[in-house]
């Protein structure tokens, strides 16, 4: 079958709709997720940060908070104690201590820096200046803690804390007196508090307070000089407000939240590597599930594609055949598909409907044939009867009474032969016998110029054969082989051989050209048109052409005539047929 | 058609298995091999470099040798790098020359801290990185030429083992006091034990009755010596090369005078980050020199010198 360039078959098409509509939905599906995670990701890392960071901020200020109400109770402890060597003061004060394990100094100091008590084992060290102390000098009714610093004021100790201070009262004697408050709490403490609000590898936590950096996660690096901050640019920014800012070339976003009793400025610094890498990551994934999906749909829309089309195609290869004049097709319907089965159905339908629509034309075909052969074998008479009643009435002028009354007599025996049988076949003898009184009255018609002869195997005389197919080849080869000639002979053979019945009609007359022959024998071929076409040589061809039909109609394309003919030598005429008892 | 669909399959499992490893990156590898004998001073290395594996999201490996091991040890350790897939090292060398060959058959960058460039290592994929011995040498002069008059006579006490950069410190601050006409005696130790330095040291300052002040160059050597001055309580004070606790506590009793900052913390983060530089490729400056600082009882509690001798206390 020839496939036009515009035309495609439907698998290709079904094939590539699908392909294109699923390529077009993961595509949509990718660039839906691409925009909605890319705004998920970076509100929730924003929400994320600002929460973590307010958490924080929340944490920190109730620590503070916690240690400066420790810090106001050792001063009511202090302020309310009869003497500071009192037992019910360090009962009290090792309470505080053994309650909280951050607080690493509690110690009185006069107004010159004189140490008035201590809960502490160590001694203070001769080198102390308190007075040169920056929570010494700050010290006033409002308790604010100092930056992170080494304690250097007792012996043996190195301890980074911040303190607390303030001018507190003491009672010595009755009296009571002035001082100042100082507590430490381990720096560690607050680096506690801030440790939980960023993992190490997502980010950073860190606090100022005017110039100086209380906190930071890296706080070694900070303190080594390994790692900057810029505490004017945390002051400069907006509070509860994230913004991205940049650090040795990589970005960060920060949020920052305020504690005011402090005045601490709470930095919660995210790395954006962190949300680029998850962001890459997602993309990564998005990307490979979507060429995943598109190999895993590529192959299963083929298989899908195939399942649907192969019913199709085996319909249409079948229909193909079918113009191919091949009707003996059955369409399974036993498919799948409901549809092909409908399709499948109704062909078959029709295809029977056909076949017998074919086979009715067929039967009336032969019908109509068998009438029109019918009609031509009763033609036949007449314009023999016309001639042979000529030929009476040309003797009879002429007063050859005997001859008129002999011909008549011949003519008699031939109608009566004729009329004993209705059969269509006959056995070859009673053919024979027919033809030879045939000939006998030509004969007479023609004075016996020619000479007649039959040479018949035994066996094949009580072979059937059709009737009437010998006398209008013997007439033929009467009429247009000898009648021009002053003598002739007519031998007729039959034989059986290559298993047929094989009677030749062989005259020795005119013969014909082999531009004639061609064209009768051309003749023979065409059977298509209809007995009575007429064909365009001469009119003996029409009963030669009515004889073979004849046979092939009632034994098959094999059998019929064959002419062999020669241009003054004769012409030869057999009947090739079926042997039939 | 089974066959080709087959195929095609495998190949689907296959991008699966491929494209699943790809978002998986190498960690690198950085080793560090530390000297055991100057302990303060390479824990505070190690400090460092922990610091730095953490901040860079490495991994670290470290081998320190213990207090008095010969060159062999750290020559083993060497070896051994290459088994373990190490893509950096940062090497603080007890005698660099006896490992050279080594560190020229490891071929991975080399960063080498604590230790002045004698010879190329391999080829130059390397990076030095040190406190600054000529400035620390002349801090220590300067330091006992305030103390001392001319004339004086001053002990420069050596490590068992020592290196360029000791050296090179001694060297300078020798070369500034004969200038002024004060006097070095060395004495290299003979161990790295405590008691035994502070014996060793008891008995040179018996030995030497003249002597006005001693350079120590270790933190074994501050220690034996303040011992050993406590216990004669002589008029003899010592300028440090080295500032540790074990040194700031002599410095508050009056006993040390000055101590050198020489920020080993820096040095070993800087190298742990020159090393990870080298392993990535990129370039970073052949030597770095660190500048320090002079730490004495009136600055000690300073916030800028505070923040570098006493470590920050992670919880």
């Amino acid at each position: 079958m020839k496939i036009l360039r515009t035309e495609r078959p439907v698998s290709r098409l079904l094939y590539g709709s699908i392909l294109f509509l699923f390529t077009i939905a993961i595509g949509a599906l990718f660039v839906l997720n691409y925009i909605l995670f890319s705004n998920i990701l970076n509100r929730g890392y924003t929400t994320q940060l600002a929460k973590t960071t307010s958490q924080l901020g929340s944490n920190l200020e109730l620590t503070m908070s916690s240690f400066r109400n420790t810090f106001n109770n050792v001063a009511l402890t202090i302020l309310h104690a009869d003497k500071l060597d009192s037992e019910d003061l360090n009962t009290k004060l090792s309470t505080v201590f053994s309650a909280n394990n951050d607080i690493t100094t509690i110690a009185l100091f006069d107004y010159d820096g004189n140490l008035i008590y201590s809960y502490m084992e160590s001694e203070l060290k001769p080198t102390a200046n308190v007075k040169e102390q920056s929570w010494f000098a700050k010290a006033g009714n409002i308790n604010k803690f100092t930056v992170p610093h080494v304690q250097n004021l007792f012996a043996g100790k190195y301890d980074w804390v911040m303190s607390i201070s303030r001018r507190i009262a003491y009672k010595k004697d009755g009296t009571v007196h002035p001082a100042v408050l100082l507590m430490d709490i381990k720096f560690s403490s607050i680096a506690a508090v801030c440790s939980g609000a960023q993992s190490r590898n997502s980010g950073y936590v860190y606090i100022v307070s005017d110039d100086d950096i209380i906190y930071h996660t890296k706080q070694q690096l900070v303190l080594m000089g390994l790692w900057e901050e810029d505490p004017r640019e945390v002051m400069s920014q907006s509070i509860n407000h994230s913004y991205i800012s940049q650090h040795d070339g990589k970005k960060y976003m920060q949020h920052i939240t305020h504690m005011p009793y402090e005045n601490w400025y709470v930095v919660n610094v995210a790395y954006l590597d962190e949300l680029s890498a998850t962001w890459q990551f997602y993309v990564a994934r998005l990307i490979f599930i979507s060429v995943f999906m598109l190999l895993v749909i590529i192959p299963t829309s083929y298989l899908f594609t195939t399942r649907i089309t192969l019913p199709l195609k085996k319909i249409s290869k079948k229909i193909y055949d079918i113009n191919d004049r091949h009707l003996d097709v059955t369409f399974d319907e036993d498919n799948s598909i409901l549809e092909i089965n409908m399709v499948s159905e109704s062909i078959n339908r029709l295809i029977t409907y056909i076949k017998q629509l074919l086979r009715e034309q067929e039967l009336k075909q032969i019908e109509l044939r068998k009438a029109e052969f019918a009609s031509l074998q009763t033609q036949i008479t007449p314009h023999f009867l016309y001639n042979i009643l000529g030929s009476i009435i040309w003797m009879i002028e002429d007063g050859k009474k005997q001859g008129a009354i002999e011909m008549i007599t011949a003519l008699t025996d031939l109608f009566k032969l004729n009329a004993s049988t209705t059969a269509s076949t006959i056995p070859l003898s009673f053919e024979l016998e027919y033809v030879n009184r045939y000939v006998h009255i030509q004969s007479m018609r023609y004075g016996n110029t020619f000479e007649f002869s039959v040479e018949c195997d035994p066996e094949t005389k009580t072979l059937l054969c059709p009737r009437m197919i010998l006398q209008p080849i013997i007439e033929n080869a009467i009429e247009h082989g000898l009648s021009t000639l002053d003598s002739g002979n007519i031998l007729v053979k039959a034989q059986t051989k290559e298993d047929m019945l094989k009677i030749s009609v062989r005259d020795n007359g005119v013969g014909m050209t082999e531009d004639t022959l061609d064209r009768l024998r051309q003749s023979l071929i065409n059977t298509t048109g209809t007995i009575n076409s007429k064909p365009h040589n001469k009119a003996h061809g029409i009963a030669l052409r009515n004889i073979h039909n004849r046979i092939r109609l009632l034994y098959g394309d094999k059998y019929g005539l064959r002419i062999e003919s020669e241009e003054d030598e004769g012409t030869c005429v057999i009947v090739c047929l079926p042997i039939l008892h | 058609m089974r066959y080709r669909l087959s195929a095609y399959i495998a190949l689907i499992i296959v991008l699966f298995i491929v494209l699943s490893g790809c978002s998986s990156t190498k960690t690198l590898n950085i080793a560090i091999i530390l000297s055991g004998d100057s302990q303060d001073f390479s824990n505070s290395i190690l400090q460092g470099a922990k610091a730095a594996a953490e901040e860079m999201d490495i991994k670290l490996t470290y081998k320190i040798t213990a207090k008095g091991t010969s060159i062999s040890k750290q020559a083993m350790f060497i070896d051994s790098l290459a088994e373990d897939g190490t893509d950096a090292l940062v090497i603080y060398p007890l005698e660099y020359q006896k490992i050279n060959h080594k560190l020229k058959e490891l071929n991975i960058p080399v960063a080498v801290i604590n230790s002045l460039p004698t010879s190329e290592i391999n080829g130059g994929k390397n990076s030095y990185l040190y406190t600054d011995p000529t400035e620390t040498g002349e801090l220590m002069a300067h330091s006992f030429i305030e103390k001392l008059d001319r004339g004086s006579q001053i002990a420069a006490i050596l490590p068992n083992m020592t290196n360029s950069i000791v050296m090179k410190q001694l060297d300078t601050m020798k070369d500034i006091l004969a200038e002024n006409n004060i006097y070095v005696a060395e004495v290299t130790l003979d161990s790295e034990d405590t008691l035994t330095v502070h014996k060793e040291i008891s008995t040179f300052m018996m030995e030497h009755p003249y002597i006005k002040a001693i350079a120590a160059f270790d933190s074994t050597a501050v220690e034996g010596g303040a011992e050993a001055i406590s216990q004669q309580d002589k008029d003899i004070f010592i300028v440090s090369a080295d500032a540790s606790i074990t040194t700031v506590s002599y410095l508050e009793k009056g006993i040390v005078h000055t101590a050198i900052i020489q920020s080993p913390f820096s040095i070993g983060y800087l190298g742990v980050q020159n090393a990870i530089k080298m392993a990535k490729g990129e370039d970073v400056p052949h030597i770095t020199s660190l500048r320090p600082r002079r730490v004495t009882l009136e600055n000690l509690f300073d916030p800028d010198i505070e923040k570098q001798i006493f470590p920050f206390q992670v919880p």
